[in-house]
């Protein structure tokens, strides 16, 4: 395994194992089979720049590195992408 | 957390809880308890891992370990009670399929309380020494399933019956036998051991020691012999297919023991079917299956090649000393060489090649071969006959082989030197002749005694090769240096021997007619013009010659003969009718050759080119011989009685023996002085043990005779004897 | 199709006390003992049938850090050495989880 990512939307994490060379787009398909939307659904956007991933480039080229936060947003209705939405734990409380 | 690195630091548990519900332990128990029955139930689908794994963790954590043990112990206990009351209820067949289906439902109950309890296993259990989850449930079972009086005998009658079954031929459910078995091995292996496999040998025992008692009644030892093999396959396919590997020794050796080393005696000697009858029928399967057989058993291969070599003792003594055999020693030999190709092949296809029982073939032919003294004789004529005419036509490697085998009959041979001396006589008589088809095979042979024996052995055989060699060149020279025409006179063909290199009686020359004495002369000009200082004997009594001869009626032959016999039909060329006494006068050929030329000139029908009187077989000397004018024959040429090599006649062979004795005295002497000058002093066992060491190779020295050349080199004053111990001898430098 | 659901065959859920969700591959959780077991054991616990663990013990923010350790073993195992960094406050709360979890 070369590296892996971690790809966050809300209260989840996607840790998805992939190589400097992929493109955004091969992610974009991990993700397809993970959460059932298609790519052309997706926006990647680098937490750590705040830069949105583009489909043809590769992660190196974005300096997507390993155990990198990457924030997952999807295409609403009115064909706008939803807000960057990463959720904090101290927002909630334990279970039990 | 333990990274793959060093990293593998522990941390004592931390106990974040604190607040504990007085009834927490009592409620958690409950819960897993329950999950336990659930499992034992098959309604585990559904139950959350975490969670049971969560409590017995905080079970353990929280100090109550052995709670939660000591209820597992009694939760499956009771589960194990009712699962034992299912089995004892199964009916007759449905027993076996009832244990089965349980231990496999407990397994799988086992596993999965394993793995929910692990936290248990890895930390309560080995500090409180008790005994692994995995391993609780197996002794469990055992306890209450495996040892439940209802069970135990049932299940091992059970087993031993349906193998009694499958042994009489029916088929059983082999895969439900190997699961039951193999659930006594999981059980450990003592469990397998008492609760089935020694009672499983006994009965095995005693089945087949009934079952070959029966056999050996009523069947042969070949067909015996496939029933037993038959047995042991069976046995051995039983334990792949159901039984523990380590059983395969043990049942193997109780159908070994029964089946085959208690009847092994009866077996081999059996009538008409033993092993001597499957040797002398070359049942090589039977053989071969005896031999795989009786190599399990202890002393099995010994017995075979007991009874092998006593056998092969018996029939080889039997044929060297059978005097009919003797009458023909190229028969005799190719009875003795068909008779190790029958053994090689025995033991190369039915006795794996195995090196003692060569051993074993090999003793007994030396043994037998040595009780007759003629063998080396024979050997050599066998060879001599192969090399006159046997192997005409055949390719260079058949003929190999042929002098291989002879070879072999050689290495045998305990007096190596009579046979040299025979053999020298015979190569002798075939070179002189001309009548060796291939000096390639010739040669061949004598390297081969040569790699076997040594230079000193054949360097004498090697000189006739050179002599005959030298002798063409010579007669070319000859021939060449003779300016007159030759036409009309006798064609001369010398050939000049070394003396002592060929085995040459000196025998007076006989009187040659004058033609050829005249040539003759010439050639001993010839020869001693070269090489000076050299004498020439005539050895008339190796000779031959071809004559032209006219019968009546201008009948014309040509009669190939012996120079005796020459000397004697050209005494015809000038009278008619001589007598006995005129032809050894005009001769001087010794009175016994004499005798035989005249025989086979005279006596023999078809070859009678004189006629005698009185006609009869014998020569006597007062006999008349008459050219016969009447001579027929449908060939042109005619070969007169040349004497061919042939076994000796007995004063022929005392004669031989006597010269290898002499030839023996002077090797004796020396082998003696070069010990005695190392060893300065010895004794005389010794001395005769280590000359007969030193000899023999070439032959075994009878202890009498050295005895008598130790006294001689006394007398020579080579040695002499101590003062004060008069066994032990001393060197004299 | 055939493909997606291979894919989330080989994916796992870890949902932390918080109710947060982990998705990683099946093969980094298995790094966790106590998880191998739990995905493994025959009887149909309902963790193997949903191929989702809950952690009602483990904060998320103990979770993740558990995960990233996932990985970075992995990564180590298949020779790649870097060191595999821990704040000091959460030792002791990651120490406990690893206990539980068996890695």
């Amino acid at each position: 395994m070369a590296m892996y990512i971690r790809v966050k939307r809300e209260k989840t994490t996607y840790f998805i194992q992939c190589d400097p060379t992929e493109k955004t787009s091969d992610i974009k398909q991990k993700l397809q089979a993970l959460t059932d939307q298609p790519t052309d659904k997706q926006r990647l956007t680098l937490v750590s720049s705040n830069e949105i991933l583009v489909d043809s480039k590769t992660l190196a080229e974005q300096k997507v590195e390993n155990d990198a936060v990457v924030a997952l947003t999807f295409r609403k209705d009115d064909d706008d992408f939803e807000e960057v939405n990463i959720a904090r734990p101290e927002d909630f409380t334990s279970f039990s | 957390m333990s990274a793959p690195k060093k990293r593998n630091f522990k941390i004592e548990a931390f106990k974040h809880r604190v607040e504990i519900d007085p009834k927490y332990a009592e409620k958690t128990w409950r819960i897993l308890e329950h999950a336990i029955h659930e499992i034992y139930n098959h309604n585990a689908s559904g139950l959350s891992f975490e969670e049971l794994y969560r409590n017995a963790y905080n079970m353990v954590l929280h100090k109550y370990g052995e709670k939660l043990y000591s209820g597992l112990v009694a939760t499956m206990t009771s589960h194990l009670k009712e699962i034992s009351r299912s089995i004892e209820a199964a009916q007759g067949g449905l027993f076996l399929e009832e244990l089965n289906r349980k231990w496999e439902e407990h397994n799988k109950a086992l596993q999965m309380i394993r793995d929910i309890l692990m936290y248990m296993d890895r930390t309560f259990v080995p500090i409180n020494h008790k005994t692994p989850v995995h391993e609780l449930g197996l002794n469990l079972w055992r306890d209450n399933i495996i040892y439940s009086s209802k069970i135990q005998m049932r299940l091992l009658d059970t087993l031993l019956e349906l193998i009694q079954r499958e042994r009489t031929g029916e088929v059983i459910n082999r895969g439900l036998m190997r699961n039951i078995t193999k659930m006594l091995m999981d059980l450990g292996s003592s469990v397998y051991q008492e609760n089935f496999e020694k009672p499983f040998l006994d009965v095995s025992a005693s089945f087949y020691s009934l079952e070959s008692q029966e056999f050996i009644e009523c069947c042969d030892c070949g067909e015996y012999l496939k029933k037993a093999e038959r047995r042991l396959n069976e046995e051995i396919e039983r334990v792949s297919h159901y039984l523990d590997k380590k059983s395969e020794s043990k049942i193997t050796l109780v159908v070994e023991t029964e089946m085959i080393a208690n009847h092994m005696q009866r077996l081999v000697h059996m009538e008409n079917s033993g092993l001597v009858n499957m040797l002398v029928d070359d049942k090589y399967e039977d053989l071969s299956r005896m031999y795989n057989l009786f190599r399990r058993v202890p002393e099995g291969l010994s017995m075979i090649r007991e009874v092998m070599t006593t056998h092969l003792r018996e029939t080889g003594r039997q044929l060297v000393t059978d005097p009919d055999r003797l009458k023909d020693p190229v028969d005799f030999v190719q009875h003795l060489l068909d008779a190790k190709d029958k053994y090689d092949k025995i033991i190369s296809t039915a006795f794996n090649n195995d090196k003692a029982f060569q051993n074993g073939l090999n003793s007994s032919f030396e043994y037998f071969i040595n009780l007759n003294n003629r063998s080396p004789e024979f050997i050599s004529l066998y060879v001599d006959d192969k090399l006159r005419k046997g192997l005409k036509g055949f390719s260079e490697e058949d003929v190999e082989t042929v002098l291989d085998k002879v070879m072999m009959l050689f290495r045998y041979l305990q007096e190596k030197d009579v046979f040299e001396k025979y053999y020298k006589q015979h190569l002798a008589k075939r070179l002189l002749s001309g009548k060796t088809i291939s000096d390639d095979a010739e040669r061949s042979m004598i390297v081969k005694l040569k790699t076997e024996c040594g230079y000193q052995f054949t360097s004498k055989l090697e000189g006739m090769f050179t002599d005959m060699k030298t002798s063409q060149d010579t007669m070319q020279g000859f021939y060449a240096s003779q300016s007159f025409d030759t036409g009309d006179s006798p064609t001369l063909a010398v050939q000049v021997l070394t003396t002592g290199s060929w085995p040459t009686q000196p025998s007076p020359p006989c009187n040659l007619p004058a033609e050829i004495l005249g040539v003759c002369e010439r050639f001993r000009a010839f020869y001693l013009g070269t090489h000076t200082g050299r004498r020439l004997t005539w050895q008339t009594n190796m000779g031959t010659a071809d004559l032209k001869a006219t019968f009546g009626k201008g009948q014309k032959h040509e009669l190939n003969v012996s120079t005796y016999q020459m000397c004697i039909l050209m005494l015809f060329n000038s009278s008619d009718h001589l007598s006995y006494k005129e032809i050894i006068q005009a001769t001087n050929i010794p009175a016994a050759d004499l005798k035989r030329c005249l025989q086979s000139l005279a006596c023999v029908k078809g070859k009678n080119v004189l006629r005698k009187e009185p006609m009869s077989k014998d020569i006597a000397e007062d006999d008349a011989f008459y050219f016969n004018d009447k001579f027929t024959s449908k060939f042109f040429k005619v070969k007169i009685g040349t004497v061919v090599a042939q076994k000796e006649s007995e004063p022929e062979k005392q004669e031989t023996r006597q010269r290898v004795e002499e030839d023996r005295k002077p090797q004796i002497e020396a082998a003696i002085v070069r010990i005695m000058k190392s060893r300065r002093v010895l004794d005389h066992n010794n001395i005769v043990a280590e000359v007969t060491k030193q000899l023999q190779a070439r032959f075994l020295p009878n202890p009498v005779v050295i005895k008598k050349r130790i006294e001689s080199l006394i007398e020579r004053e080579f040695l002499e004897r101590d003062k004060v111990d008069r066994k032990l001898y001393r060197y004299l430098a | 199709m055939e493909e997606e659901t291979t894919k989330k065959a080989e994916m796992v859920k870890l949902i932390s006390a918080e109710g947060f969700e982990f998705v990683i591959d099946k093969q980094a959780a298995m790094v966790s003992q106590t998880i191998r077991n739990m995905l493994t054991s025959p009887g149909g616990f309902s963790e193997t049938q949903q191929g989702q663990v809950t952690f009602p013990e483990i904060s998320t923010h103990i979770l993740e850090k558990i995960c990233q350790y996932f990985y970075w073993s992995l990564q180590f195992a298949s020779g790649k050495e870097t060191e595999f960094h821990i704040e000091p406050e959460i030792t002791l709360d990651l120490m406990m989880a690893a206990n539980y979890l068996h890695c």
